[in-house]
């Protein structure tokens, strides 16, 4: 028996087999989070001071971050891939994409300023790295803003994806220009990946949080784009079946 | 385990965002199923009418 | 196609001539915008100097951006867009003309103004030269990006507000340099051609990117 994946291209199909995948991302996501969480709260040597137990916050921002930016990165693949082929299905993934995509960034900004507060003294600070979730945090907003301000879905699915495109296009030069505002002060254009001295156990702590914010994010991700389809397709034949 | 809550002198600052991180994890799927929840029902009410009208 | 470029330049200027209030809202807005400031922050000399940079920059970015609406919306109205898609002309020197017209009314009266902010902010002719320079190069690639929005905006309600939800992050590269550049030339041993290798480099690569960007989103919002 062939079988040929763009058969999931079509909403009808699509919908039942995201149907069936939900309930397995949940129990991963809640699964991996609470162990991310688990092993970050508990098993993490007192690193610091006893003072500095702040830091268990780096936990839920650093997961909240990656898929701040990496889901705005999956919003314009699905963007690129409707406008390249016309596909319904993959415009209705980008949308799903941005709001789950912009709770991320909010957690990341809100948890990236508490993370401020208590290490440096200060709950906002132009670094590049708060400034960039902020502008991240536009870029949604200006992505679920234009598709909210279009009635025509057509239009409104393909205008954000260009929109989408053009964030992502610029999003390296204000990278640049707010790391680097002074060119002539600019020692290194590479700033050092902080993962470097970061210990084992916290880095392992990180990245199975991370990987249970991406198995939710994939679950809430799949039921909003479930909806839409409802939504989308509410005159056919086989929803009104369901 | 008061220690714990505590977190030495941070215990707001990190169960605040804790909190805020999970209620918004929480709050969006359960969102999701209302919505669903009101377009199933829409969907059987235009059955519904479609039958009624073709009678 | 230089014909057409020339053929829509002179068309939209003679338009826009027509109704030569609208070209001076713009600037006038950016005086009143520029003179909202000290009055909001004080009047310290020093401070108002500090200031300045960024205080011409983020007003010639929102006078930019209040001209943006006006690039598309009068030939979306009486239907002349949807001819010029049609043409067999390519739509980019179509856009391109537009947005060459656009500018010239908006950006480039800004950088002639830009004096006017010098004499407001005490700032010294060096200054207000590279003020100039920077704005010249500048104000283009605001035009060029902000044409994409407009583009993606055609016909909808809350126009200005939502471009400006749109556009303004994607103007921040601009703002960061070209305000830079104003600050660094007010110090003594301030070096600002870097500043203007990437500023011209932006509008370099806005030339090349956003007639066919903007030329695909009119496509979009006119099917």
């Amino acid at each position: 028996m062939t079988f040929s994946w763009f058969k999931y291209a079509a909403p009808i199909n699509f919908y039942p087999l995201a149907g069936k995948v939900i309930p397995l991302f949940w129990f991963l996501a809640i699964t991996l989070t609470s162990f991310g969480l688990y092993w970050g709260f508990f098993q993490t040597p007192d690193v610091l001071s006893d003072q500095k137990q702040y830091y268990r916050i780096i936990f839920v921002h650093v997961a909240a971050s990656w898929m701040g930016m990496w889901l705005y990165a999956m919003m314009v693949f699905w963007g690129l891939v409707g406008l390249v082929f016309n596909t319904r299905l993959s415009f209705m993934m980008a949308k799903a994409t941005s709001t789950t995509g912009a709770l991320m960034a909010f957690i990341a900004l809100i948890s990236g300023a508490v993370w401020g507060k208590v290490s440096w003294g200060t709950w906002w600070d132009w670094d590049p790295r708060l400034t960039m979730s902020l502008i991240l945090m536009f870029l949604y907003i200006g992505y679920i803003a234009l598709h909210s301000a279009i009635d025509n879905s057509r239009r409104a699915d393909k205008a954000a994806a260009v929109l989408s495109l053009v964030g992502l296009a610029i999003v390296p030069v204000i990278y640049y220009s707010v790391n680097c505002p002074n060119p002539n002060e600019c020692s290194s254009l590479h700033q050092e990946s902080s993962f470097k001295g970061v210990e084992s156990n916290i880095l392992l702590g990180m990245l199975i949080t991370a990987l249970g914010f991406w198995m939710y994010s994939f679950a809430t991700i799949l039921m909003r784009v479930r909806n839409i389809i409802l939504e989308r397709e509410i005159n056919t034949k086989w929803v009104s079946e369901l | 385990m008061s220690e714990f809550f505590n977190m030495g002198g941070y215990g707001y600052h990190v169960w605040g965002v804790i909190l805020l991180a999970l209620g918004i994890m929480l709050i969006e799927p359960i969102n999701l199923k209302l919505q669903r929840k009101t377009l199933l029902q829409r969907i059987q009410r235009n059955k519904r009418i479609e039958k009624n009208r073709r009678k | 196609m230089l014909n057409t470029f020339w053929m829509i330049l002179k068309r939209d200027l003679k338009l826009a001539l027509r109704r030569r209030s609208e070209v001076f809202t713009v600037l006038f807005f950016f005086i009143i915008v520029v003179s909202l400031f000290p009055l909001g922050v004080g009047f310290n000399e020093k401070m108002l100097q500090e200031i300045a940079p960024g205080v011409a920059w983020i007003a010639a970015l929102l006078a930019s951006m209040l001209a943006l609406e006006r690039l598309f919306a009068n030939d979306y109205v009486d239907g002349t867009l949807e001819q010029m898609l049609l043409t067999p002309q390519p739509l980019s020197i179509l856009v391109f003309a537009k947005m060459t017209a656009h500018w010239l009314l908006t950006g480039l009266p800004l950088v002639l103004v830009a004096p006017v902010v010098g004499v407001l902010y005490h700032l010294e002719a060096e200054t207000v030269i590279t003020m100039m320079l920077m704005l010249l190069l500048g104000t283009p690639v605001l035009s060029m990006i902000g044409a994409i929005g407009a583009a993606l905006t055609l016909g909808l309600r809350g126009g200005g507000v939502l471009i400006s939800l749109l556009i303004l992050p994607l103007y921040i590269p601009v703002l960061v340099y070209g305000s830079g550049a104003i600050a660094e030339s007010r110090l003594q041993s301030g070096n600002i051609e870097p500043h203007i290798l990437l500023l011209s480099a932006f509008l370099l690569l806005s030339l090349i990117f956003s007639p066919w960007a903007t030329a695909s989103a009119l496509k979009i919002s006119l099917e």
